[in-house]
């Protein structure tokens, strides 16, 4: 299983990945931004992708809008500050699959990965 | 439009709270789960005081731009920094970088400031965390009032979050 994980803070893509690691995923390409994200998202197939949504460059959900726009049904994860209603349904109306509000116990992460990798 | 795809939207909590000012037991239950969630580490009130430069404070600042305009800012000391950087970077004790620092602060301020935001009136955007570290320096935003401001003590150092708004 190969993931990308997309965050501009070093810190929150060390801690996705070690929960990813936990999981048994080991193959994780990171980016520190959307437009990298979306870059290494068109070179290579993943089969889940974690997102921030503020970002430089490009937004977690400008890159959500790029990914559902290119036809994939990859699973994405928006893991974020936002956690207004109306942030939240604007996520799910540009296609995400899954939300977790910053901060999250690492129980809750685990317990979110495990969905897309057990599949 | 929906996706043929499995969506899991049952998992996701939608928060649906009548925004308004936001108090010190605000600030107080928003900086105290964003530690104890993230970092495992409590904080409680304590009377007001200053960070000195013999402490070497970090600061972090985010600010809220839209129908509510104001920043956050979260200052503490270069300890605690090191602390919750080498806890959340799983980094052994006393062995983060300054960068390893900045990055924690900036995420927790991100962290703070995005809570704090759900709180005041919207739409508005959070912008992209600043983090100042050094001996003596003064950070003011311009164009806004300190609205609240809360000294807290966390593992043994002062931590503080303020919170300005925009003037009208």
């Amino acid at each position: 299983m190969k993931s990308l994980v997309v965050d501009d803070s070093g810190v929150m893509r060390k801690i996705v990945i070690r929960a990813l690691n936990s999981c048994g995923v080991n193959d994780t390409i990171e980016a520190a931004d959307g437009k990298l994200g979306w870059a290494a998202f068109q070179e290579e197939e993943f089969d889940l992708v974690l997102t921030d949504w503020n970002m430089p460059e490009m937004t977690g959900l400008e890159l959500l809008k790029e990914i559902r726009g290119s036809g994939s049904t990859v699973p994405v994860i928006m893991i974020t500050t936002e956690g207004e209603k109306g942030k939240v349904i604007e996520a799910i109306q540009a296609g995400v699959t899954d939300y977790l509000c910053k901060p999250f116990e690492q129980d809750e992460l685990q317990a979110k990965l495990d969905k897309y990798v057990a599949v | 439009m929906r996706w043929p795809i499995a969506v899991n939207h049952d998992s996701i909590i939608l928060k649906d709270r009548e925004p308004g000012m936001v108090s010190t037991e605000d600030i107080f239950a928003i900086t105290d789960n964003v530690f104890s969630t993230m970092v495992d580490s409590r904080v409680e009130v304590i009377e007001d005081s200053s960070l000195s430069s013999e402490q070497n404070p970090i600061t972090g600042c985010v600010q809220i731009a839209g129908a509510w305009t104001g920043a956050v800012m979260v200052q503490t000391t270069s300890e605690l920094a090191s602390k919750v950087a080498c806890k959340m970077l799983a980094l052994e004790q006393n062995s983060a970088n300054l960068t390893d620092c900045q990055d924690s602060i900036a995420e927790l301020t991100n962290m703070i400031g995005g809570n704090i935001k759900s709180l005041v009136p919207g739409p508005s955007v959070l912008s992209l965390p600043s983090v100042t570290t050094g001996k003596d320096f003064d950070i003011r935003v311009f164009g806004t009032t300190t609205e609240n401001s809360l000294c807290m003590n966390c593992e043994g150092q002062l931590l503080r979050v303020v919170l300005c708004r925009g003037d009208r």
